[in-house]
């Protein structure tokens, strides 16, 4: 279009390739850390190489592996819940013009916003009445504070783009409630829930605060048995707990398989968390 | 049915949750924070911890601090995600890797990403062995303190790392959806590249940008995890300063911790005011 | 009063199987008003992105009164685009929409607002200025966005599909407000439509492009009487295209042997001719006998369909006159040498 396309074209991919560099840069020590057998100040590469973090953090025993299965009970029973109160939630948002409706969507979009700390010290003292302190109930409960709001906002978007009028033209054909949902609505809001769903996933499985608070140091999921690593100077085993944690995401973005930038509305509404 | 009761019921079970367990959770700390919890026998509410917090001057420094960290952090990462999404406007060999690295980026826990920064950044870390290597320092004390360290530089850096992706994939989606034929009568007009973006295409982002440099500030200013992991013990985050106070063994100090989470609540309440505001004001051409 | 030339003009998008636009040559006389015509997706927008600078092509060049511009900056070039759906920046007034260009240039402000406010009168946008683009109804968008291009007085004006967002009310009268505009302050202009009624009734030229090929560059008329193939004829809605061969001024074709005006090479070709210039009744020259096998009646004329064993041809009647006619009747008709057209095959 201008002056000089080549210098432009270079300036691009030199650009691009710093960008990408950096994206990339913070993890490649957690590759390295978690093979390395020790890995002492000067040294660029570790002197020594093992298999031990790696075996530590895979086979039970330690807590690491267990740590995970419990990360994914707690994600799997938070998304469940997420999705029962959400998909409702979220057709009367997309569906809908009500009065009270921008108070509605405000007290929705709030818990996404206040930070975790705000709502876990007040929580905390009314889950340790409710006995749910220490307990996977209550960190599930909790958990739903990031996960609930932002599968209702993602339902929301899926139904605004969505039709009833299908609805009533099956109804008309003498469809029941029942088969109008399962042949009719479901089908057209599947692709939005299940990647709702996923991500909802994503999001608890990396809650911190709210699991530390709550969970009381009782209910361990990764990112706190990561840290506890991390702190303890154990940054063999803490970058292969990193990169397991790395994983799920990973899996899920394959899963959706909708790399084209920018093009990924559930994704944009996940948020900083 | 009416739609008033059709609605009413398909909003009841989430509204329930949401009203019980956040707004439930934020109001029980509201009460504690005026020590007005009659079941223990705290009847007559007062502001002795909100009293005491503000003249600690401790609270001040970390308030102060953390100002700074979602600030700084905000700033830098929204002019990168501006700049990159421009980028990845074009069309050019490895726009997928950085899409997907983006996407990528938005799922890795900040744990891990703070994890990753302190190895790179910390006085032992990579830089600093490659600084040793060339012959710029003598040991890892020569190396500059960029994290554990007061300016909390390796805190902006993390967040940095981790918004960019998020804040770029919201502009570039506005951008895309925006198309280029605007900048493109601009240029048509006599608008150089540079005036175009600044009169025709910035003006018409703005609100999206800074709808999420909003929600980015009020995240960044109430996070946990990676002050805990990269900052100075002197002065702490206030996220990580309360939780400190609240776990305190002294527990006659958890009033004041809650009244440290209620100014933070407020903080972060008064920029979902902004962001709402923003986001009506979004122009939809 | 620019002249506009466009010599073996090339491009391909990157990753497009076909070029966008195939070697197209195009001389435009400088203040004239030229409709760059064909079906959607034939290149049209592109040869006016070309012009404009907002585009590169592969090959070939464009010159403003013999001067190539293809080095120069779409903002220096002087050639304006006004877009489809007009596009006003949503954040600016009227008026700053207006004087945007005017301002890009660092012209000072009291010039600028001077030019702006005798431009809006010019398009019937009058005291307006401060409105916002949402304010505005469709009709007075487009009459904005002219003005805009317009205000900085560009050597070449070009529009794409200026009115095909527009009520069928509303685009007469902007069809007659461009025609205006451009005459008095002669911008040499093109304007891309896939609409051949509206070409014809506000071009000089018209320059037909299908497949990114220029297919002819003529004034409006020939197009229906003359057209240069057979997609041309049916691009302008010619029916009747019959195959046949020219033997010393007569065509003999499934109508029989018809007598041509002079200037046919002989040789195979196909013949055609409008709808309307056959007349019922028999003639010294070239009568037909056919069977009518429908008639609809489309209120200021009536079309026959008629068949003359496996061939079709259509006629086009003054009402009154078919009314004698029904299905099933065979008719004489004849077809004046004049009207008839023949083209390659």
């Amino acid at each position: 279009m201008t002056g000089s396309p080549r210098l432009s074209r270079a300036l691009v991919a030199l650009s691009g390739a710093l960008l990408v560099l950096w994206l990339v840069l913070p993890l490649l020590p957690l590759v390295v850390w978690s093979l390395a057998r020790g890995w002492r100040f000067p040294d660029l590469l570790p002197a020594d190489w093992t298999l031990a973090a790696w075996a530590h953090v895979l086979l039970p025993g330690s807590g690491v592996i267990e740590s995970l299965g419990v990360t994914l009970l707690v994600a799997a029973l938070a998304t469940l819940l997420a999705v029962l109160a959400g998909v409702p939630a979220g057709r009367a948002l997309g569906l809908y013009r009500f009065r009270g409706k921008a108070v509605v969507e405000t007290m929705i979009l709030a818990p996404l916003i206040v930070p975790g700390i705000a709502v876990a010290l007040g929580l905390h003292a009314v889950f340790l009445r409710l006995g749910l302190t220490n307990t996977l109930a209550g960190v599930v409960l909790v958990h739903l504070v990031p996960t609930l709001p932002y599968m209702t906002l993602v339902m929301a978007a899926v139904f605004a783009n969505h039709d009833p009028g299908h609805e009533a033209q099956a109804r008309c054909l003498g469809a029941t409630p029942f088969q109008v949902f399962r042949h009719v609505t479901l089908p057209a809001i599947l692709p939005g829930l299940v990647t709702g769903a996923l991500f909802a996933f994503l999001v608890s499985s990396s809650q911190y605060v709210l699991t530390l608070m709550i969970g009381g140091g009782r209910v361990v999921t990764l990112p706190l048995i990561l840290y506890a690593y991390a702190g303890a100077g154990r940054d063999d085993i803490a970058s292969a707990i990193g990169l397991v944690s790395v994983l799920p995401g990973l899996l899920v973005l394959l899963l959706t398989a909708r790399f084209l930038s920018g093009r990924h509305p559930d994704l944009r509404g996940l948020g900083p968390t | 049915m009416s739609d008033r009761l059709r609605i009413a019921l398909l909003l009841a079970p989430a509204m329930t949750i949401i009203v019980l367990v956040f707004f439930g959770g934020l109001a029980v700390a509201l009460l504690r924070s005026f020590n007005w919890m009659p079941v223990i026998g705290l009847t007559a509410p007062n502001l002795d911890a909100y009293r005491a917090v503000l003249a600690d001057p401790a609270f001040l420094r970390s308030f102060a601090l953390t100002l700074h960290i979602a600030v700084t952090s905000t700033l830098i990462a929204t002019v990168i995600a501006v700049a990159a999404a421009l980028l990845l406007r074009q069309r050019f060999a490895g726009r997928g890797v950085i899409g997907f690295l983006f996407q990528l980026n938005l799922t890795v826990p900040h744990v891990v990403g703070a994890i990753g920064i302190l190895y790179l950044f910390s006085q032992s870390g990579f830089f600093a062995r490659m600084a040793f290597r060339i012959g710029l320092i003598a040991g890892p004390g020569d190396f500059p303190a960029l994290v554990f360290d007061p300016r909390a530089i390796g805190i902006i850096l993390h967040y940095v790392w981790k918004e960019v992706p998020f804040i770029g994939l919201i502009v570039l989606a506005q951008m895309q959806a925006m198309g280029t034929d605007y900048e493109s009568v601009a240029r048509s007009l006599g608008a150089s590249r540079w005036q175009a973006f600044r009169h025709v295409l910035l003006p018409l982002i703005l609100p999206g940008v800074l709808a999420a440099g909003v929600i980015v500030l009020a995240f960044t200013f109430g996070a946990y995890e990676v002050p805990l992991l990269l900052g100075a013990s002197h002065p702490q985050a206030l996220p990580v300063l309360a939780y400190r106070t609240y776990t305190d063994v002294d527990l006659s100090a958890r009033p004041e911790a809650i009244a440290m989470a209620v100014v933070i609540a407020l903080v972060s309440a008064l920029l979902i005011r902004v962001w709402l505001g923003l986001s009506r004001r979004r122009m939809r051409p | 009063m620019t002249r506009l030339t466009l010599s073996a003009l090339g491009l391909t998008y990157p990753g497009a199987a076909r070029p966008a636009l195939d070697r197209l040559t195009l001389d435009l006389p400088g203040g004239g008003l030229t409709a760059l015509l064909g079906p959607s997706g034939c290149g049209k927008t592109t040869v006016l992105k070309l012009v404009a600078g907002l585009l590169s092509p592969d090959t070939g060049d464009i010159a403003f009164d013999g001067r190539s511009v293809l080095s120069d900056r779409a903002e220096t070039r002087g050639a304006v685009m006004v877009f489809q759906n007009a596009l006003l920046f949503p954040h600016m007034t009227l008026a700053e929409n207006v004087g945007f260009g005017l301002r890009m240039r660092g012209l000072p402000a009291a010039e600028t607002a001077a030019r702006v406010d005798a431009m809006l009168d010019l398009v019937r946008l009058p005291g307006l200025g401060r409105r916002r683009p949402s304010e505005l109804s469709g009709g007075q968008q487009g009459r904005a966005a002219l003005a805009r291009a317009l205000v900085v007085e560009p050597k070449v004006l070009l529009l794409d599909e200026p009115l095909a967002n527009l009520d069928a009310h509303l685009r007469g009268e902007m069809r007659d407000l461009i025609r205006m505009v451009q005459k008095d302050l002669g911008i040499t202009t093109v304007f891309v439509t896939h609409d051949q009624e509206e070409a014809v009734a506000i071009a000089d030229r018209i320059a037909l492009l299908i497949g990114g090929q220029l297919r002819q560059y003529d004034r409006p008329e020939a197009f229906y009487r003359r057209p240069a193939d057979a997609g041309v004829a049916a691009f302008f809605g010619g029916r009747n295209i019959l195959p046949g061969i020219v033997t010393d001024g007569v065509f003999d074709g499934p109508l029989g042997r018809l007598t041509l005006p002079a200037g046919f090479p002989s040789g195979p070709g196909l013949l055609t001719f409008r709808p309307e210039t056959v007349r019922l009744g028999p003639a010294p020259l070239n009568t037909v006998e056919a069977v009518v096998t429908g008639r609809l009646y489309l209120g200021t004329l009536t079309r026959l369909t008629l068949a003359l064993g496996e061939t079709r041809i259509e006629a086009a009647l003054a009402p009154d006159l078919a009314e004698a006619v029904a299905p099933g009747d065979t008719v004489t008709l004849n077809l004046p040498p004049a009207s008839l057209w023949v083209m390659p095959t």
